[in-house]
């Protein structure tokens, strides 16, 4: 036994440990920046709260489009998971109320469960809070759920057209599209939130880690002029009318003439925006603002303002050329009914929506002047409406203008309108001759501010007085016109009807019609200025039977509403 | 005339201290890295420590008994024992009395508790190679019983134990007394088994190829190292403070038993590893001590070998820690989580602590 060898081993040991801890210095000392910051990059845990997107409230406060709490269940495959036959059945009861599809869906949910390749699996999408709580209820192992907003319709598919939908963009986040959803989408978005956290290995929190929270933002609200009531009433109405007239499509556009705040904006066939993902594309945009129509003679209450303005006519002047019908070049213009009335005045030429009147007081205007004041009641160009989509169609100039040209014009054939842009043209003769830009809200609000958005003129492209003496003449052209017959009795109203061929191929197809009418009223003190526009009705072509009547049918229930009193 | 050398009647007071005070700072810091573990394995935060109380309790009762039975006893049942240990290893390798676990057959199962024949060899080889050293060194029954333990150890596998008895039973070979030629001879047919060892087998390789690269696969084979150089290195001077360990946070694979070193550098620090070190070199000294201070030949084998199992097994543990040496596997003595270890542990602190009554004051 030697106790020199012992002391070499007392020596080696105690070498080995100083090797070690130098080398636990290099570690500990030298290298423990880097290594703690990498540890601590792999504690991060940054989880993302969404942020519930605005509402959306109509004149009344009531919120048209709200959101609601929806749920996907999925299995957490970082926990132990388990299911029991028993509580497979009663899963599937929950989920699938469809007792065909049952079976189907309990082997699927069974594959899912004995599948532990698969890091991250769904069972059931968009479940609600009901079904969340029953499925909590059951306590399986291993199941978890993530929440998700979505957009809830109280009013289903009210207002349809107007609101838009909210998809998913090409990043997988909430996008509003169409209508206010699409307009107003910057507005409406919420902010995502974060809450950073300390997590483990499993990617739950620690406890005793550290949390920084920044608060999600939520979207701004939208306050509408949308009228609830009278947009109810509207689609009724329209719903209705479209039945009985055989219409392929229709369409109802109120403003306001005072604020041109949107009250009522309506058009069939429509869609559910709850749904949209199993809806005809073709019928996301809203014709009111995306498609154009050939006004017919509805058009002719914006010419005969213009020529009234200009002082080229006076409402008594007796048109010479009324007896009968025009050669002009190649063509021939006649009267919609063939019936001719010579030396009518400006208010018989409404009233009889004549053609052969509307040609003459074209001709004293001129291309020039009538071109110009088209122009300023805001004809071929956007309105500037806050709903997606809008399309115009400028005026072609009036250089190119053959003289058929400038005579079709008159009464409303070969140009091309938006409703909108219709409607808040007449809105001009109802307001005194300002021309306002139309809007659909009327006030965006967040926590801590609220953005009110004020009537804007655009210009006026009429004086008052030339407005006032245009109202007589529509409310004349109302109560003596071809659609008098429907009319509520005691009010005064100013309105025209129009029929409108629809071009096919290069020509007009006599059977085919868009009937419309436009009007405002009470003249004296306009609280609304309305455009009905049925296309293709079948029951009869013309406006002043089918447009008319459903346009005096909603006015009469906005008077009632709107506790508007006869004069 | 022989002069008799004083006695001293006393145990070494030191050397039960720094033991006493090594478990119990063990228990705190597996209650500290295993509480997270635990609840999520067994829905009970004190489920590990509670079971580290009961097999403590058992170590010191094991201690107390060894201190007290004259070591010259063992000289007489070391072949029992020995032949023993080997039916033990033979068991453990029997399909439904060895437990396997993470792919290894390491447990035998005694009801209510696991047991580790593997902890049982260091004890035994330690006990028997001292008695069969006594007279004189010798090479044959060295070679056959360490390569027959050897055998039976890597068929569970378990290369950690298989390293440390081997330079246990070398250390002893070489306080004997052993020519410097067998032992050169000793050491490169050592080498030599060792590298085909490590050749034969994916994961050994996997685990050598990481000691090299330690970024080669941070998700795969080299994650565990990984996760122990974080700690470390989150660790810093004085640590990030007890109970404040992230790494635990199921991040460090075998936090509570072959990687707390890890979690202690990263609570206590730099200073406070040097301390835990310094603790473990001082029982180092005091074995050795022991050894020298002792009479009889059988006596100071037996002391080295102790010694230098508890020594290696820190040493073989904390190099891997610091990425001396790969991954093997080995607790950190009376520190780490672990039944038959801890109680094997104690057992040769105490036959260390009845050698050292016999101690002579030269």
């Amino acid at each position: 036994m030697s106790s020199s060898r012992i002391k070499i081993l007392i020596i080696n040991f105690f070498l080995l440990s100083f090797i070690i801890s130098v080398k636990l210095f290099y570690w500990q000392i030298i290298s423990g920046e880097k290594l703690s910051a990498q540890a601590e990059s792999q504690y991060q845990s940054l989880r993302v709260i969404p942020g519930s997107r605005g509402l959306i409230h109509t004149s009344d406060n009531f919120p048209i489009i709200n959101n609601r709490e929806i749920y996907n269940l999925f299995i957490n495959q970082q926990r132990d998971y388990s299911l029991s036959g028993e509580n497979l059945d009663r899963l599937v009861a929950i989920l699938e109320p469809d007792e065909t599809l049952k079976e189907k869906m309990k082997i699927e949910i069974k594959n899912k469960f004995e599948n532990r390749d698969l890091a991250w699996s769904y069972l059931a999408k968009s479940i609600v809070k009901e079904q969340k709580q029953s499925i909590e209820n059951l306590k399986i192992k291993g199941l978890d759920f993530e929440s998700e907003e979505k957009r809830d319709y109280p009013e289903a598919s009210m207002s349809a057209h107007l609101l838009g939908f909210v998809g998913k963009n090409s990043i997988g986040s909430n996008q509003g599209y169409f209508g206010l959803e699409g307009y107003y989408d910057r507005e409406l978005r919420s902010r995502s939130g974060t809450i950073e956290m300390e997590k483990d290995a499993f990617g739950i929190s620690i406890p005793i880690g550290k949390t920084v929270e920044n608060q999600a933002i939520v979207g701004r609200d939208l306050y509408l002029y949308l009228d609830r009531g009278i947009q109810f009433m509207v689609e009724e109405k329209l719903k209705l009318a479209l039945t009985k007239y055989g219409a392929k499509a229709g369409l109802v556009v109120i403003i306001d003439p005072k604020t041109g705040g949107l009250i009522s904006s309506a058009s069939f066939p429509n869609y559910d925006p709850g749904n949209y993902s199993s809806t005809d594309r073709m019928l996301f945009p809203d014709p009111v603002v995306s498609q154009t129509f050939e006004p017919g003679s509805v058009f002719k209450v914006l010419v005969m303002a213009s020529a009234l303005n200009e002082g080229v006519i006076k409402v008594d002047e007796q048109c010479s050329q009324c007896f009968g019908p025009r050669v002009i070049g190649e063509y021939t213009v006649r009267t919609w009914d063939d019936k001719y009335h010579p030396n009518s005045t400006m208010t018989e030429i409404l009233q009889h929506s004549d053609n052969i009147g509307m040609v003459y007081v074209a001709e004293k205007l001129g291309r020039q002047k009538l071109y110009r004041d088209l122009n300023n009641f805001g004809i071929g160009q956007l309105t500037n409406v806050d709903l997606t989509g809008e399309i115009n169609i400028p005026l072609r100039s009036p250089e190119k203008w053959a003289d058929i040209d400038l005579a079709t014009i008159s009464f409303g054939q070969g140009v091309a309108v938006t409703p909108i842009e219709m409607v808040s043209a007449v809105g001009a003769i109802a307001n005194g001759g300002k021309l306002l830009e139309p809007h659909a809200v009327n006030k965006i609000t967040d926590s801590e501010k609220t953005m009110e958005i004020r009537p804007k003129i655009i210009r006026q492209p009429i004086t008052e007085t030339t407005a006032k003496v245009m109202t007589e003449l529509m409310v004349s052209a109302t109560q003596y016109g071809e659609a008098k017959w429907a009319a509520p009795k005691g009010y005064r109203i100013a309105g025209k009807t129009g029929t409108a061929q629809i071009p096919i191929a290069g020509h007009y197809d006599s059977q085919k019609t868009i009937a419309s009418f436009v009007g405002f009223a009470p003249a004296d003190n306009p609280k609304f200025v309305m455009l009905v526009s049925l296309t293709e009705p079948t029951s009869s072509p013309w406006g002043s039977e089918t447009a008319a009547p459903l346009w005096f049918d909603i006015a009469k229930e906005i008077f009632k509403i709107r506790g508007i009193l006869p004069s | 005339m022989a002069q008799l050398k004083p006695q001293i009647r006393r145990i070494d007071i030191l050397l039960f201290y720094l033991t006493v005070a090594l478990s119990i700072f063990g228990v705190l810091m597996i209650f500290e890295a295993s509480s997270v573990t635990a609840f999520q394995d067994f829905g009970d935060k004190y489920y590990y420590i509670r079971q580290q109380i009961i097999w403590i309790i058992i170590g010191f009762i094991s201690l107390a008994i060894f201190s007290k039975i004259n070591y010259q006893v063992l000289r007489k049942i070391s072949p029992i024992l020995i032949l023993a240990t080997i039916g033990f290893l033979i068991l453990v390798l029997v399909p439904g009395i060895g437990i396997k676990l993470l792919g290894a057959r390491r447990w035998i199962n005694l009801g209510f508790f696991g047991f580790q024949p593997a902890e049982l060899v260091k004890l035994s080889l330690v006990i028997y190679l001292s008695s069969v050293f006594t007279s004189k060194s010798r090479f044959l029954p060295l070679i056959f019983v360490l390569g027959l333990l050897n055998l039976l150890i890597l068929l569970e596998p378990d290369l950690g134990t298989a390293v440390i008895i081997s330079i246990t039973g070398f250390i002893l070979y070489f306080v004997s007394g052993a020519p410097l030629l067998s032992l050169i001879g000793f050491i490169t047919s050592s080498l030599i088994g060792g590298i085909i060892l490590i050749i034969s087998s994916s994961y050994r390789r996997a685990r050598l190829l990481t000691f090299f690269d330690p970024n080669r696969d941070p998700l795969g084979s080299s994650y565990h190292l990984h996760q122990i150089l974080l700690a470390l290195g989150s660790g810093g001077l004085f640590g990030v403070g007890i109970g404040a360990s992230r790494q635990k946070y199921a991040y460090l694979p075998e936090a509570t038993t072959d990687s707390i070193f890890a979690v202690i550098a990263e609570e206590l620090g730099f200073i406070g590893a040097l301390v835990l070190i310094g603790l473990f070199l001082i029982i180092i000294w005091r074995g050795f001590k022991i050894a020298v201070e002792t009479p009889d030949r059988f006596g100071q084998l037996l002391a080295v070998g102790i010694t230098s199992w508890i020594g290696i097994q820190m040493v073989v543990n904390l190099a891997a820690m610091v990425s001396l040496i790969p991954l093997t596997g080995v607790p950190l003595p009376f520190v780490s989580y672990g039944g038959s270890s801890l109680v094997i542990n104690l057992a040769g602190i105490g036959i260390l602590l009845n050698i050292s009554r016999q101690r002579v004051v030269k």
